[in-house]
Order: C-alpha cells, then structure tokens, then sequence
C-alpha cells in the first residue's frame, strides 16, 4: 500500500478518534450544574366513598459534574414529616436542545414507609416504581426536560421520565 | 531502513547486535560466524551500493584479513539461509563484487509486512473508530427528541383572558383519558372569571394512576407556579370533581 495513503487514513483515523474521544468525554463528564425545588400538592382519592387525603411534596433536583441527588420529602397537612425517598447516582446526559438531563439513579433510602400511618399514594407509588428497576436492573433512569424555562424569573416547567411528570420548579441559583 | 540493531532481509530477521540471524517463516536461527557477519554487515552499510570482495574480506581490529574465497562462501551461505525466494536481494556484480538490494526491509513485526494485512487492519482501525464515534453520538441522539405538546386548547375566560391547556405524553396511544381530563378542567376553568393561570401543564402517568396539573401564570409582576397531583387507584377513575374544583380553588 502506498506511504502516503497509509499516512492519510492514519491521520483520518485519528482525527475521528480524537472527535469520538472528545465527545465522549464531554459526554461522561457534564459540567453544568442544576439545582432546582419543586412544590406540589398532593390528593390521594380513597377507594371507599371517594374522600380526599391530602399532602403536600417537595423535591429537590441536585446534579452538578457527575453527581446527582434528588430528595423526595413527603409532608401532612399539618405540616409533619409522612416520609422521604433520596435518590443518589450519576448524570448519564446534559443536552442542550432540547435542555434535558438524565440521570442515572443507583441508590436510595425510604423513610416513613413503614409507619402505622398510610404513606402518602404518590409516595408508594415512587418507591414502587423505583425498587422495581433497581432490584431488576440495579438501576433507575430518568431524565428532566425543560419545557418552559427562564432563568431571569427563576422557573422551569419540566417534564420528568418515564414517569410522564409534568412539574413547575423554583431555580436554586 | 534501518531501526536500531534490527533488520529484515527477505524473511529473515538480522540482528546485529546478536550476530543473528533468523528465518521469520520456519524460526530457524543462525548465529552468523565472523566472515558471514562481516559480509552482512558491510552489505547492509553500504545497502544499493556496489561492496568490492576485498573491501568485504578487510581485516578489522580483532580479525585477520578474509580471503576472495572465504568472502565467496559467506555470500553462498547467506543466500542459502535467505532461501530462493530471497537470495537474489545479495546481487553478484560481476568482475566488481556484491551489492545487497535496497528493497530490503527495516524491521517490522511479521504480520506488518504482508500488505494485505496492512490493509485489513487499516480498515479494521477505520470501522472500530468510526463505531465508537457512531456510539458517542447515538448516546447524544438518543435525548435529542423534543416533547411537544400532545394537544394544545385556548381558553377565553369572561374576563377575556386567554388560558392555554397543554397535555403531555410519551406515549402516542390511549391518550384518551388524559384528553378527556383536559376537557373536564377546562370546564372547570371556563367558571373562572379571571385567574392568574396562563398556562396549564398537564400529564397523565404511564400506568393513568397519577394526573399532574401544573399551573403558570403571574401575580403582581412576579411568575407564580402551582402544582397539583392526583393519584386514583380507584376502578373508576374521577380524578375531577366539582367538589375538588371548590376544595382547590382552581381560579386562585
């Protein structure tokens, strides 16, 4: 094979490899930083006459570089604690159009599921969804979109994954 | 041609610094006696050019002078060693002495010499680069997918404001209870004279358990967010009534 055509697709070569290598690390090692609270008000409708419990739920979104934490923290009406599900792992994506993050969630601890009082519906419903991926695959994805976003009011609508999630959140600056 | 003390000739490997000499095909070696590694080196010195037999039988330092005859029979068997494949590379130039030829190659592993292994591999570096590269931003695409609104309904209040219903889901199938949902808070809404909501997010979980209104608007110049979750396991499903819309206080 000619020197010269070896040398081209050498040089070839390793330019895509630096490409491809350059990606992946911008890829793997995300530098943004998103700090958000979201505040929502919970109804749970009883199966037996159609009554309403109310709670109310506050989730916090935590990513910067590879570390992400979202805190799940469940209150009564009264305002006392009816549980807390912290989720901890890595981000898995930061992507710019559409803004979205994803995360990939490997551990996390539950209290207040255990109580002789009923947890809160949406409670039960997380842990179930989440214990279900991380016993079977040891992990639980899920991704944050932006839907509507302004940084200058300090809110974002978003739209979590796969739970089909639609929340407004406070931007932590 | 020359990379350290390590040389190819034909299919045999030279090395200088052993006095060796090894066929790369059959692993034969041979550990070159003084007149045979003398020839081979000055050969290789003087590679393309013509050597005289007495240049080549020169007394050095250590060693006495080789005789034409004793130069004659190193060169016999060198290119016996090279094989009759390779033998030609030591060139006789008649009445002049020997030349070794130029096409004998720098060292190389085995498997780099052959051309068509130089190409495959070539190829195979090229398609291994061009998938990691096809990974990297498959793992891009994959997120790349913009949610958009499912459907989109405008509400004029008696007021006149405008409020806008947006649902949303992943799924392009059995959205029909979320569209019936919308329709339900829409009418709950159209009793509004006026609110400070001008944008409704709404979203039905996968398994249709867990209904998700987010309301924007703004209030005194500052944006205002309000989130409401409703989880039903009931069989019949009545996220919406009339006295949860009074409970809430849907237009406040």
């Amino acid at each position: 094979m000619n020197r010269k055509l070896l040398w081209g697709i050498n040089t070839f070569v390793l330019i895509i490899l630096i490409v491809s290598v350059t990606i992946s690390y911008r890829h793997l090692n995300p530098s943004q930083t998103l700090m958000m609270s979201c505040s929502s008000e919970l109804f749970d409708r009883n199966e037996l006459g159609g009554s309403i419990s109310r709670h109310y739920l506050l989730v916090d979104v935590f990513a910067k570089g590879k570390l992400a934490q979202l805190n799940y923290r469940y209150f009564n009406h009264d305002g006392s604690s009816a549980g807390n599900i912290m989720m901890k792992g890595n981000v898995s994506g930061v992507n710019a159009d559409p803004h979205k993050y994803s995360f990939l969630v490997k551990t996390k601890e539950e209290s207040g599921l255990d109580s002789e009082v009923k947890a809160p519906e949406h409670m039960r419903y997380l842990s179930y969804v989440s214990s279900f991926n991380l016993d079977n695959k040891g992990m639980h994805n899920l991704s944050v979109e932006m839907l509507d976003f302004n940084e200058l009011h300090d809110y974002a609508v978003v739209i979590f994954q796969p739970s089909n999630t639609v929340c407004g959140c406070r931007l932590v600056q | 041609m020359v990379m350290g003390h390590i040389m190819i000739l034909g299919v045999c490997q030279f090395d200088a610094h052993r006095a060796q000499l090894k066929n790369l095909a059959s692993g034969e070696q041979w550990q070159l006696p003084r007149a045979e590694l003398q020839v081979l080196k000055l050969l290789l010195a003087h590679r393309g050019c013509v050597v005289a037999k007495h240049k080549l039988g020169a007394a050095d330092e250590e060693h006495p002078v080789l005789s034409d005859s004793s130069v004659t029979r190193a060169v016999f068997m060198l290119r016996s060693f090279l094989g009759t494949e390779h033998e030609h590379l030591i060139e006789t130039v008649k009445g002049r002495g020997y030349r070794l030829r130029e096409d004998a190659k720098t060292f190389k592993p085995k498997w780099l010499v052959m051309p068509k292994l130089k190409a495959v591999l070539a190829v195979l570096m090229l398609g291994f680069t061009v998938l990691i590269m096809i990974v990297s931003l498959d793992q891009y695409k994959g997120s790349d997918e913009r949610t958009e609104a499912l459907n989109s309904v405008s509400l004029q209040l008696s007021s006149g404001q405008t409020l806008n219903l947006m649902s949303f889901s992943k799924s392009k199938t059995n959205n029909e209870p979320l569209l019936v949902l919308a329709e339900q808070l829409k009418a709950g809404f159209k009793q509004c004279h006026s609110t400070p909501w001008q944008q409704v997010y709404l979203s039905l979980s996968h398994d249709k358990q867990v209904f998700n209104i987010t309301m924007k608007g703004e209030k005194l110049g500052q944006s205002k967010i309000r989130n409401l979750k409703l989880t039903d396991y009931c069989q019949q499903k009545q996220f919406i009534s009339q006295a949860w819309l009074d409970e809430v206080d849907i237009c406040e």
